[in-house]
């Protein structure tokens, strides 16, 4: 009797710790994410200018949503904002999938360099990307296309104003981040499994599609829907190339809407958002039911393995191939047109005339700026917190919804995930008018900037950390456990190392995503608080191409050195 | 646990609503010193409010005196925050500024000119007071009825204020003018092919070979204005004049001002209908591009001002930089790094002021950057754009 006691006693502890810790995530979500969904939600039901975004039940009106969705155009931009998105979609993952599985499960020989190649794209900032393609692609200037015609034909070969090359740009932008999920989970295959079919006669087709990829398939839909929002959300492809080409997309009107007209739409650019957020509630929807018996994608258990490198033999050109292909065209040629830019005053087309204008300026004029040291150890410092902040309450609360499964994990999901639907200019209102509400020492300073980040880039770190968590069997958390272990220890010595492959990949990720992100810093950020994103924006505005790209060149440069001296098969042992 | 989180949701948000009703409001700034009679407004867009504290010097004083005074009350404020969307500023003007006063910390916060009025505003509803002087467009006639801005004599703008072009309302001041119109590309674009009229920009043989910016919204007003004259709005001239373009011309939507004109000027296109001539200038005169404005008979503009805040946490220090971007070297210096034309006479050696010698600009009066009139100006162009 006692014993029974005491073992129900022991249970209502620990069920009562589970829940302290579903509700010490919980209620600063609620805090976070509602407030500021319900200022976008409310306010998109008002009519106000500057200053009246708030709590308030006055100005009510119907009108921003009759503008809105009474307008054909609006579904339009619907069906343009929907296949952006998905052909986006689907190059990043032939790009970052391919790249992932190439580097972490085959011997292919350049797989070494792979990591700081599909690093490039990340670190080069998405207008930059977007005028390098226009730049080579234009019909009018594009030096692909001049070479084109040069050799005979009479038509451009492509036109940089039209939806395949928005795809393209696109996917090499999301790549990255493809790659980075995809490895990791490629990383923690038990290749028991694949073993297990070949010994059985299957053919390597039929495993990868029958055991390989249904094993990873909750991090494959889980940098689906990461892909699917970011491309919904993004500004730079849409504004530079889908503009010009007629393709007007969600995103972009609602950057019209609310900070390029003067006075401001906020109702009908908040209006706008709900549908973003609509659309992204759907995909997590499809996620969640995907994933919803995560059990059976558990290959982490007890049980020591090592990941099997598939021996590519005659297929071996054909990835080399691949990794040239992306090296050269993805990375190469938009690489070289900046190179190209950072040393003429203005960009034109290469020539002799121009070979004499080629200079270091915008190089200098990167680092003439008088607060460069203060605004690096802001960046630093914001980055560095907010990763290893995001990775930590990623991580914990993946943990609450796959392994404790406590009842409402699955609205957590849905809450910490919204932020990422929600377009950062309105996060940024949102977070501004919600720390004015009351007296805080944090408005003003960089601290400000780090709660809002982690607020937004929970989604990224969340889709790390549930498909890592997927893959790892309860077991080892229950052997833990069994052996005495406390609710922390188990936490800190038998997941977190565990995990550690998703968790510095994630963090990686978000660190760098930290060190761009610049809508939410652009009305947070303060005289004492600049970041290097506001000093990007502040570069493409005075100095246009030229000064961006010397910024962009000496980032590349610095990623290429480290290579060299070996620092990224540091990286890829860290991410590993 | 989905309903208590669902509860925690509906407290959180009533704790907000009533949190934003009672919110204490920051400590206030110290009053501005040494307070003089405030100057009539003469504001056609707001009345000031009677309760605007002006930060203007004695008039008795001698002007070394204020001068000490004004630097050492400076000195104990130690610095001055500055906002405004010209980040250029930056680096070489706050640089000749810090010469001149080493002991003064400059602060800057660069954003959009939406950014800066929207925390200005959101910031003063809740007591929060910030920024000492925003450098912006004349759309800070806005801040004088929600009794933002402060009233200042402004010594050195009396050169040129009393030819009623600096603004004597003494909320701000009027120090440069932009103006806005056709940019082309003078290498692809020679000889008759130049356009000499506003109508020849609507030919239809620039068809495909003009871009058009998507932030231009303030266009239909703005040419309304020039051929309305008079305060006057020539709605339909303009609104047919921008149909005809986009009809004829069918023009690709750009983002923006600088890279649209650096692109013209590579020859991605031939005509940029609604260029920038600060940015004209800078590609010019930094780039070496092949860019230029067309010899029309005149262009629309727009004043740029400068403003101190009423609760300015450091007003002499704010009196400081007012006082030399309004002076002779330190406007030249503003408008060569913005490449706006300046209005200070003693500024005409500055480099718009020469090269934009021979164009005639019109500059729109400020009660006519209404709210309902860049509503109605910026509706049309989101229609005409197909947005």
């Amino acid at each position: 009797m006692s014993t029974r006691f005491l073992d129900a006693c022991r249970a209502l502890k620990q069920r009562g710790r589970e829940r302290c810790v579903f509700l010490v995530i919980g209620l600063p979500l609620v805090f976070l994410v509602v407030v500021p969904l319900f200022l976008l939600v409310l306010n998109s039901f008002r009519d106000i200018g500057f200053g009246e975004v708030a709590v308030a039940l006055n100005k009510f009106t119907l009108d921003n949503y009759i503008t809105a969705y009474m307008n054909p155009r609006t579904w339009r931009m619907l069906g343009n904002s929907i296949v952006f998105a998905v052909g986006s979609m689907v190059v990043a993952f032939v790009l970052g999938g391919v790249m992932a599985f190439l580097a972490e499960r085959t011997d292919s020989p350049f797989r070494r360099f792979t990591y700081a190649l599909m690093f490039m794209p990340l670190i080069i900032p998405g207008m930059l990307q977007a005028v390098a393609w226009v730049l080579l692609l234009s019909p009018s200037i594009g030096l692909v296309n001049k070479l084109w015609s040069a050799i005979g034909f009479g038509t451009p070969l492509l036109n940089a104003y039209s939806m395949p090359v928005m795809w393209w740009v696109q996917g090499v932008i999301l790549a990255p981040l493809t790659f980075i999920m995809l490895g990791a989970a490629f990383r923690r295959m038990d290749p028991a499994l694949e073993e297990a079919a070949i010994t059985c006669g299957a053919p390597l087709s039929r495993v990868a599609t029958q055991v390989t990829l249904k094993v990873i398939l909750p991090a494959i839909v889980g940098v689906a829907l990461l892909q699917f929002v970011r491309a919904l959300e993004a500004l730079e492809v849409p504004l530079l190339l889908g503009l010009s080409g007629d393709v007007m997309v969600f995103s972009a009107n609602i950057l019209l809407s609310i900070t390029m007209r003067f006075p401001p739409a906020y109702g009908l650019g908040f209006t706008y958002s709900i549908t973003l957020i609509s659309l992204t509630v759907f995909g997590l929807f499809v996620y969640q039911r995907v994933v919803r018996r995560g059990e059976r994608y558990a290959v982490v258990t007890g049980k020591g393995y090592r990941p099997r490198i598939i021996k590519l033999g005659r297929w071996k050109a054909l990835a080399v191939g691949f990794q040239i292909f992306f090296a050269v065209v993805a990375i190469g040629l938009p690489v070289l047109v900046l190179l190209w830019a950072s040393l003429l005053p203005a960009y034109q087309a290469p020539s002799m005339e121009m070979l004499s204008k080629v200079s270091l300026k915008n190089y200098s004029m990167v680092f003439d700026r008088p607060d460069m040291l203060h605004m690096l150890q802001n960046t630093a410092l914001l980055a560095g917190v907010v990763s290893v902040c995001v990775m930590f309450l990623a991580l914990l609360l993946s943990w609450v919804i796959f392994h404790m499964k406590i009842k409402g994990s699955g609205f957590l999901d849905s809450l910490a995930f919204i932020p990422y639907a929600i377009p950062s200019v309105v996060t940024g209102i949102a977070f501004m008018v919600l720390f004015l509400a009351f007296p805080n020492p944090v408005y003003g300073t960089i601290w400000i900037l780090v709660i809002a980040y982690i607020v937004v880039e929970l989604p990224y770190g969340t889709r790390f950390t549930h498909a890592g968590l997927l893959q790892v069997h309860k077991e080892m958390e229950e052997a833990g456990k069994i052996s005495g272990a406390s609710f922390w220890r188990v936490f800190f010595h038998v997941i977190v190392p565990i995990m550690k492959p998703s968790l510095t990949g994630g963090g990686l990720y978000v660190f760098i995503i930290s060190v761009k992100y610049f809508s939410i810093a652009a009305i947070l950020s303060s005289s004492q608080s600049i970041v290097l994103s506001v000093q990007i924006w502040q570069l493409w505005n005075e100095g246009g191409l030229g000064a961006l790209a010397a910024l962009a060149i000496i980032m590349i440069a610095g990623l290429s050195v480290l290579t060299l001296l070996g620092g990224v098969h540091r990286i890829e042992r860290i991410v590993g | 646990m989905t309903r208590t989180l669902c509860v925690a949701a509906i407290v959180t948000a009533v704790v907000v609503v009533s949190l934003s009703a009672c919110g204490k409001p920051a400590p206030q700034p110290p009053p501005t010193t040494a307070p003089a009679p405030a100057a009539p407004s003469s504001s056609p867009t707001a009345e000031p409010s009677p309760t605007a504290k002006p930060i203007s010097s004695p008039s008795t004083w001698p002007l070394v005196d204020r001068q000490a005074q004004v630097e050492a009350a400076a000195k104990k404020e130690g610095k001055v925050v500055l906002w405004s969307p010209h980040a250029k500023l930056a680096p070489q003007f706050l640089a000749k500024f810090k010469e001149r006063y080493p002991w003064l910390q400059l602060e800057t916060w660069d954003a959009t000119s939406t950014a800066i009025v929207e925390k200005l505003v959101s910031e003063a509803k809740v007591g929060r007071y910030s920024v000492d002087v925003i450098s912006d467009g004349e759309q800070q006639v806005r801040l004088i009825p929600r009794d933002l801005l402060a009233k200042y004599d402004w010594p050195n703008a009396a050169k040129w204020a009393s030819e009623g072009l600096g603004g004597t309302e003494g909320f701000y001041v009027r120090d440069v003018i932009g103006f806005y119109g056709p940019v082309y590309n003078s290498k692809l674009v020679v000889g008759a092919d130049i356009p000499k009229t506003w109508n020849d920009i609507k030919d239809p043989k620039w068809k495909g070979k003009t871009s058009l910016a998507l932030d231009g919204d303030e266009a239909p007003l703005m040419l309304a204005a020039m051929w309305g004259g008079n305060g006057k709005l020539a709605w339909e001239e303009s609104f047919a004049f921008w149909r005809e373009v986009s009809k004829n011309t069918k023009p690709k939507t750009v983002k923006g001002y600088t890279e649209p004109t650096r692109l013209l000027g590579a020859g991605e296109y031939a005509l940029f209908i609604w260029g920038s001539s600060g940015v004209t200038l800078r590609a010019q005169t930094d780039g070496g591009l092949p860019v230029a404005h067309p010899p029309l008979d005149r262009f629309p503009g727009t004043a740029k001002v400068k403003t101190i805040l009423k609760n300015a946490p450091h007003p002499n220090a704010a009196r400081l930089l007012v006082d030399y971007i309004t002076s002779t070297e330190g406007s030249r210096i503003y408008a060569d790094v913005v490449g706006y034309t300046s209005l200070n006479p003693e500024a005409a050696g500055a480099l718009a002021n020469r090269r934009f010698k021979e164009i005639k600009v019109y500059i729109m009066p400020s009660e006519l950057e209404s709210t309902e009139n860049m509503k109605k100006s910026a509706d049309f162009w989101a229609a005409l754009l197909g947005i």
